[in-house]
């Protein structure tokens, strides 16, 4: 039986983006093949989300170059293709971050994207997790070209949990694909067109659907908030811990975000893409109204631990400080000899002071930073 | 299609020359996303040919001195007409149009209307105009449909061959309110460039 499954599967397809190569299956994305080899080379994405059917294509954040098309048709494409909605041919090769026409597009999107953007992120509950923060930051320009007054809307209350501020909103669709899909009815969409469209309930429903709490996690933005959470905290002052509770309704695994023993904000289960993880039984991890809304008390959750953040977010700062040096075995290995400097820096130079415990140190270090650190040790070593 | 540009617009057969006797100032050989022409390419290609109303003749030249077939729409504009504010009004067109699913067509479509409807008040800014060429180069290309490019082709065209109109729209802001820059220099046969 396996011998005939493995006879049937179809050959892997290579594809070279930015001159890495790997091999994916077919049907496979560019976007997903970018995303195994990951880095610099993966495009962003803010509308496409993996476990949402038929989204993507519609933000073009993720255009990339197709410089040949395949082994069989060698032509490039001509115009930039939006690599979450182009499957991958077997022999081709697309440009990213090495193409400039890449670049400016890009740069364009983003521009775009921020054209009617309040930008008030000082106020905003998504700052420090934003897609868009981080997209703008990565991909955009300093400065914006546009002089007209910025599009607004009022805010609206979808239900009891969810607060829409569609001024906020990029238009990628996400949510309505969640309302569509995850909930068994849909109430929400798109209405109006053009610049002037928004995201909407009809006459203003209130969704009480159990699952409807997942259009927070998709929205890339804050434009869709949690309502439990609203202006309670910044997310970089919080801890995010996986969590576990049996849950009739919902897979019941979650992220917790905590400040101190209060718990502030449920969420599901993100990966490093921002998408929510698959469950161990293959199923996109969705957690119902009741976990995400309802249970703000430790006790009703088991905790399994830290959750693991990327190195470079925001809201890894602030916590995980090293406390422990790390061992110096360079003797140990040695047999004994101590390493034997070409160059003492420490004498020519105020960085790099053996003296200073470098984890308490934030941000760059200079001279005088040293200094100022060692001073203060001293001090406290001496009470 | 065997007949000129020329013998269509002015022969009695056709279109019967324009109203009033007024003279040729630009075309748009199509509906209104085709890029236009003004009268001295539309007569005669760069090369100085004969232009004629099929597919490979106006196309000839490309983007920079000639244009497409369109589906079927011929629009002529005579001597007194404002490329400017004609511009906006495709502009407004395109805006009105757009579905809002990709944000460069979304949010690019109304920055150009809004930076057009600037320009035709006269109170635009010399640098609106290369604003509008990056704009347009911005959405050109990177939409889902092809309403993208239609919206950025006409804005292109039009400063590609009429930008010393748009400049005047701002150097002489008070005078094109209550004036057209007319004619000017469309019309004069142009420098044939040998291949
Ligand atoms: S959605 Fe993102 S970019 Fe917009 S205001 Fe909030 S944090 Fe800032
Ligand atoms: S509300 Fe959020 S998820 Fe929905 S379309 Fe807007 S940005 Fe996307
Ligand atoms: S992620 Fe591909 S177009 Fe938005």
């Amino acid at each position: 039986m396996a011998e005939e499954i493995k006879k049937e599967a179809p050959p892997k397809m290579k594809v070279t983006i930015d001159n890495i190569s790997v091999e994916v299956d077919p049907g496979t994305t560019i976007l997903q093949a970018a995303r195994l080899i990951g880095g610099d080379v993966t495009p962003p994405a803010m509308c496409f989300y993996t476990p949402l059917k038929g989204s993507g294509g519609k933000c073009r954040t993720c255009l990339v170059e197709v410089s040949k098309g395949s082994e069989k048709d060698p032509r490039p494409m001509p115009k930039l293709v939006a690599s979450c909605r182009t499957g991958v041919m077997d022999g081709m090769e697309v440009k990213s971050v090495t193409s400039q026409r890449v670049l400016d597009a890009r740069a364009g999107v983003v521009e775009f994207l921020l054209l009617n953007h309040p930008l008030d992120c000082p106020i905003c509950d998504q700052a420090g997790e934003c897609h868009l923060q981080d997209l703008s930051y990565e991909h955009g320009k300093e400065g914006t070209r546009y002089e007209f007054k910025r599009r607004t809307f009022k805010k609206h209350n979808l239900g009891q949990y969810i607060q829409l501020h569609m001024t906020r909103c990029i238009l990628c669709y996400r949510c309505v694909f969640t309302a569509d899909q995850v909930t068994n009815k849909r109430s929400h969409g798109v209405l109006d067109r053009g610049d002037h469209a928004e995201i909407a309930t009809y006459i203003e429903k209130s969704l009480d659907n159990d699952f409807i709490g997942n259009v927070i996690d998709v929205c890339p933005v804050g434009a869709l908030t949690d309502k439990t959470f609203r202006f309670k905290n910044r997310v970089w002052f919080t801890k995010p811990e996986d969590a576990h509770r049996d849950c009739d309704k919902c897979c019941g695994k979650v992220t917790l975000w905590k400040r101190g023993d209060e718990v502030l904000r449920v969420t599901a289960r993100k990966d490093q893409w921002g998408e929510i993880m698959n469950t161990e039984d293959g199923k996109t991890g969705w957690i119902c109204n009741e976990c995400r809304f309802e249970k703000k008390d430790v006790k009703d959750w088991v905790i399994e631990g830290p959750t693991k953040v990327a190195r470079h977010s925001v809201i890894g700062a602030n916590h995980y400080e090293v406390l422990d040096k790390p061992e110096e075995t360079v003797a140990k290995v040695m047999g004994g000899r101590q390493p034997k400097l070409l160059l003492d820096i420490h004498n020519i130079s105020d960085v790099n002071d053996p003296s200073v415990d470098l984890s308490k140190i934030k941000g760059p270090a200079t001279g005088a930073v040293f200094n100022k650190t060692k001073l203060i040790q001293e001090k406290e070593n001496n009470n | 299609m065997t007949i000129s540009v020329e013998e269509f617009i002015y022969s009695d057969e056709w279109c019967g020359g324009i109203a009033k006797g007024k003279r040729l100032k630009a075309c748009i050989p199509g509906g209104s996303s085709v890029p236009i022409l003004p009268a001295n390419l539309l007569l005669k290609t760069a090369k100085g040919e004969q232009r004629m109303m099929n597919y490979e003749s106006l196309a000839d030249g490309g983007f920079q001195t000639g244009t497409m077939m369109g589906s079927g729409g011929f629009i002529v504009f005579d001597e007194d007409q404002c490329i400017v504010k004609h511009t906006y009004t495709l502009a407004r067109f395109y805006r009105h149009e757009s579905c809002g699913q990709c944000s460069p067509c979304r949010e690019g479509t109304g920055w150009m209307e809004k930076l057009l409807l600037r320009l035709d008040k006269g109170q635009g800014k010399m640098s609106d105009i290369d604003l509008l060429w990056d704009i347009q180069s911005k959405i050109e290309g990177n939409t889902i449909c092809p309403l993208g490019d239609a919206a950025a082709w006409p804005v292109a065209a039009a400063i590609r061959h009429f930008r010393d109109e748009f400049e005047w729209h701002i150097t002489n802001a008070a005078e094109a309110q209550v004036r057209n820059f007319g004619l000017a220099h469309y019309a004069d046969a142009r420098e044939v460039v040998p291949a």
